[in-house]
């Protein structure tokens, strides 16, 4: 599972920060590599578009280098840069499903290799079923399992008390438990 | 704990997020409840299934140069969005034709050089969000929209690969040839490479 840690340390990170608010190019360079494939990798689980990925992470580094003096500290460098990428992707995934675009598109890619019913295996299942949640419930999800964060730091990212990020995580698996009924038969 | 409180912990428990205290007592409900304890083994399926997930990443050197392109003409982020050009536009207009040419003239190389082939080899053409049938050796690209024909080829020459698909309507490229792993590593440092992955999702790296 990938770790919301990031490679750098968090004092390392605030320090970038401080660089990237007195406009050092360099600072932003490594920051922005630091956390380039975990934010990609995420971005790619949600909608299997390079330039959607791309378009989202230099939004949140373009606020980054804008909001860099701005931080306080009140949360970790890691939590702060999520919740930019987070709420940037909540405002995609909403505009796309309601153009109908995304959805559209995602089916076509998932239709394309599912003729063959021998090849729908649990992971085509699960990512179809992910593709049903509604965003909020999803990216919650995504963000536990496949980024590895706690419940807080997801309260955090997302901008929620915790009590809602467990409300979503609860409506989430009750969705996925009907949608996944070949979950309860694997070992 | 109740019932109620150790189903809402379970999710944290599967992903190592909870602390100790409460995952040992989360421990002694699962004990006596069969209902948990099935919900754990559901979670774990699930989280496995995510997670086992072929991971695709787009490449940092394109990318961070839109940045600073970005950064250095002071645009507001909102007009660069991405999605649909504009097409009432005329520029937007142009872009999408000239884009549709190179595809089309990117296409037509593709189709020469899998006649050249000679049907040595048909490497099958994946989605990025296909994760059937592996095939080894074979390498998904996508190069950047900028990217001229000579240039490509020029890339292609120096890392020893052939296209034999695409492009795909995401632009992406199979690719087949020997040395797939040093052609990846190459692929990956060149800025004009906007996203490079092993088509086997046992050869993708992960996080």
């Amino acid at each position: 599972m990938a770790r919301a840690s990031a490679s750098l340390s968090d004092s390392h990170e605030v320090q970038l920060l401080r660089r990237i608010a007195a406009r050092d190019r360099a600072a932003l360079e490594t920051l922005y590599h630091a956390y380039h494939r975990r934010l990609s990798r995420f971005l790619l689980r949600l909608a299997p578009r390079y330039d959607f990925a791309e378009e989202i992470i230099n939004e949140t580094f373009w606020v980054v280098w804008r909001k860099a003096e701005e931080f306080r500290g009140a949360s970790r460098v890691s939590t702060w840069i999520m919740g930019i990428a987070y709420r940037r992707a909540l405002r995609e995934l909403r505009s796309a499903r309601q153009a109908g675009a995304a959805d559209s598109r995602m089916r076509e890619d998932s239709e394309a290799h599912c003729d063959d019913s021998q090849q729908l295996d649990m992971q085509d299942w699960v990512a179809r079923a992910l593709r049903e949640l509604p965003e909020e419930q999803r990216l919650t999800l995504e963000l536990a399992y496949f980024m590895g964060h706690s419940c807080e730091e997801i309260a955090a990212i997302t901008h929620c008390p915790v009590g809602t990020v467990k409300a979503r995580m609860f409506h989430a698996r009750e969705k996925l438990r009907r949608a996944l009924p070949a979950l309860e038969g694997m070992p | 704990m109740t019932h109620v409180e150790a189903w809402d912990q379970i999710p944290w428990l599967i992903n190592g997020s909870l602390d100790e205290a409460a995952s040992v007592r989360l421990q002694d409900h699962l004990q006596h409840c069969a209902a948990c304890r099935e919900e754990v083994r559901m979670q774990r399926a699930l989280l496995q299934a995510m997670t086992d997930a072929p991971r695709v990443e787009a490449m940092p050197p394109a990318s961070l140069q839109k940045l600073w392109d970005r950064i250095d003409a002071g645009q507001p982020a909102a007009a660069r969005r991405a999605g649909p050009p504009d097409m009432r536009n005329p520029a937007s207009r142009y872009r999408v034709a000239a884009v549709a040419a190179l595809g089309l003239l990117a296409g037509a190389a593709s189709m020469f050089m899998i006649q050249q082939l000679g049907g040595e080899r048909q490497g099958a053409y994946r989605a990025v969000s296909d994760v059937t049938g592996p095939v080894q050796g074979d390498l998904r690209v996508v190069f950047d929209s900028g990217m001229t024909l000579q240039q490509m080829q020029a890339v292609l020459e120096r890392t020893g690969m052939q296209i034999t698909a695409g492009p795909s309507a995401s632009g992406v490229y199979t690719l087949a040839g020997e040395g797939a792993q040093p052609a990846l590593e190459m692929l990956r440092e060149d800025p004009q490479v906007r996203f490079a992955e092993p088509v086997s999702p046992a050869g993708a790296p992960r996080p």
